[in-house]
C-alpha cells in the first residue's frame, strides 16, 4: 500500500511542475547565493557545512510545506484522505517524498562544495554519504508532519516552518558540526554524527507514531 | 473542599520559598576570577541568580514533561481536561524557560569572560523556547474542534528539545556549573532545593489557573 501511495504522490509531484519547480528554484537560489558569498570565507569547512544544511533545511521543510499546501489546494490531498487507506501510510508517502527531496538537495549542495571549496581535504570521504541520508530521515518526516498539521490552522503553511525549524534545530546543528569535521578531516565527527543520526531517527519515529491525528485533521 | 481555595496558599508558599532562598543566599567558599564586581564573587548579584536560574530551568524541563504527559493522554483517550492541561502547561513552561534564559544572560553580564552565545546549552534552550512558542502559536491558530489532537500530535516531537538542551553541555560544549566545580554546602543545597520547590509550586499554581481560564473560555454561553 505504501508503495502505491508513494508512487501516486511522486506522480502528482511530477505533474505539479509549477509548484515543485518553484520550490526547488528557491532552494537552488539560496544555495547558490550562499556558495558565491562564502566561497572565500576564512573558515571554509564551516561555511561549506552551513550552506549544505541551509539547503537541507529549506529543501525538507520550507519546500515541503509549500508542496503539501499546493496538494491540498489542488484537491489531491482530499481525495487521498477520503480513500480507505491507513492515514499513517498517507503521511509516510509524503515523508518519504520530502525526504527524497531533502536528501537530493543536500547531496547536490555537498557536490557543489567540491567546486566552490576545492581546497577542503575531506572531499571524497565516503562517510559524507551519511549526511544526505540523515537529512532525508530527519527532515522529510518532520516536514510532512508539520506541513500536514499546519493546514488546519488559520495561518496555514506559514506555521509549518515555525514549528519544524525549532524541532529540527538540534539535528541541523549536529549535522552541521559533523559535516564540518568530515570536510576538514578533523576529530570529533563521530559524536556529532551519532547525535544527528539518533535525533533524526527519533524525530522520524515519533512523527510516524503521532501522524494519525495530524493527518486526520488535514 | 473546593480545590481552587488551595491556589492562593500554593502560590504564596511558592513565592515565599523563592524569595527566602534569594534573600538568604549564602556565599560560595571561594572567589571566582573574572567577575565584574571587584573583590569576591560573594558580593556579585550573579551568585544570587543561582537560586533563580537553576530552579527555573529544572521546572521548565519538568513542565515540558507535564505537557507531554497531557499530550499522550489526549492521543490515547481524547481527554478534554488533559488537552486544556497540555495547552496551559505549554504556555506556563514557555514563560519559565524564557525566564531561565533571561536569568542566565543576566548572570553572564556579571561574569564577562563567559560568552553565552557560544554555549551549546544556551543555543539548545533558545531552540526549546522557540519550539514552545511554535506549539503556542499552533494552539492559538488551530481550528478549535481539532486543536487538542493537533497540538498533542506535535508536543511529543517538540519534547525532543528537552534532552537536546539537557545533554548539550555534556556532548558539545561545557556549561558553567559551579555546583560541580565548588563543594555544595548543606545550606546552599537546601536553599536551592527550597527555591526549586517554590518555583515548581508557582508553575503548578499558574498552570492550574490557566487551564481553569481555558475551561471558562471554551464553555458554551448557553
Amino acid at each position: 500500500m505504501i508503495g502505491s501511495l508513494l508512487g501516486h504522490h511522486l506522480r502528482w509531484l511530477a505533474s505539479a511542475r509549477d509548484v515543485v519547480a518553484t520550490a526547488l528554484l528557491a532552494v537552488a537560489v539560496v544555495g547558490l547565493v550562499g556558495l558565491l558569498a562564502l566561497h572565500d570565507a576564512p573558515d571554509s569547512a564551516r561555511a561549506a557545512a552551513a550552506i549544505v544544511w541551509l539547503v537541507a533545511a529549506i529543501g525538507g521543510l520550507l519546500a515541503g510545506a509549500r508542496v503539501i499546501a499546493a496538494e491540498r489546494q489542488g484537491g489531491g490531498l482530499r481525495g487521498v484522505l477520503l480513500a480507505p487507506v491507513d492515514r499513517r501510510d498517507v503521511f509516510l508517502a509524503r515523508g518519504l517524498a520530502l525526504g527524497l527531496i531533502a536528501g537530493l538537495a543536500t547531496a547536490a549542495a555537498l557536490a557543489a562544495t567540491v567546486v566552490f571549496f576545492p581546497t577542503l581535504p575531506g572531499h571524497g570521504d565516503p562517510r559524507l554519504v551519511a549526511i544526505p541520508v540523515i537529512a532525508a530521515i530527519g527532515l522529510g518526516p518532520l516536514g510532512a508532519l508539520t506541513g500536514l498539521a499546519s493546514l488546519s490552522t488559520s495561518v496555514g503553511e506559514l506555521l509549518a516552518t515555525g514549528l519544524a525549524l525549532p524541532v529540527s534545530g538540534p539535528l541541523i546543528v549536529a549535522g552541521l558540526h559533523a559535516t564540518e569535521d568530515l570536510l576538514a578531516r578533523s576529530a570529533g565527527w563521530e559524536a556529532s554524527l551519532t547525535f544527528a543520526t539518533g535525533y533524526a531517527v527519533m524525530v522520524a519515529a515519533l512523527a510516524y507514531l503521532v501522524s494519525e491525528p495530524a493527518t486526520e485533521v488535514a | 473542599m473546593d480545590r481552587e481555595r488551595w491556589l492562593a496558599p500554593i502560590l504564596a508558599a511558592g513565592a515565599g520559598l523563592v524569595g527566602a532562598a534569594i534573600a538568604a543566599s549564602p556565599t560560595p567558599p571561594e572567589c571566582l576570577p573574572g567577575t565584574r564586581v571587584p573583590g569576591c564573587w560573594e558580593y556579585a548579584l550573579g551568585q544570587r541568580l543561582l537560586y533563580v536560574h537553576v530552579p527555573l530551568a529544572w521546572v521548565a524541563y519538568l513542565g515540558f514533561i507535564g505537557a507531554t504527559i497531557g499530550a499522550v493522554l489526549v492521543l490515547a483517550r481524547d481527554s478534554e481536561p488533559a488537552g486544556r492541561w497540555m495547552r496551559a502547561a505549554n504556555e506556563t513552561t514557555t514563560i519559565f524557560a524564557a525566564s531561565a534564559l533571561a536569568a542566565g544572560l543576566a548572570w553572564s553580564y556579571e561574569f564577562p569572560i563567559y560568552d553565552p552565545l557560544a554555549d551549546a546549552k544556551v543555543q539548545a534552550t533558545i531552540v526549546l523556547v522557540a519550539a514552545l512558542v511554535g506549539l503556542w502559536t499552533l494552539a492559538a491558530s488551530a481550528n478549535p474542534a481539532q486543536r487538542d489532537r493537533l497540538v498533542a500530535s506535535l508536543t511529543p516531537v517538540a519534547f525532543l528539545s528537552v534532552p537536546a538542551s539537557y545533554y548539550a553541555s555534556r556532548l558539545v560544549s561545557p556549561h558553567p556549573d559551579f555546583l560541580r566545580e565548588t563543594e555544595l554546602t548543606l545550606v546552599t543545597g537546601l536553599l536551592l532545593a527550597a527555591a526549586t520547590v517554590g518555583f515548581a509550586l508557582l508553575w503548578l499554581g499558574i498552570t492550574w489557573l490557566r487551564q481553569r481560564t481555558l475551561r471558562l473560555e471554551e464553555r458554551p454561553l448557553w
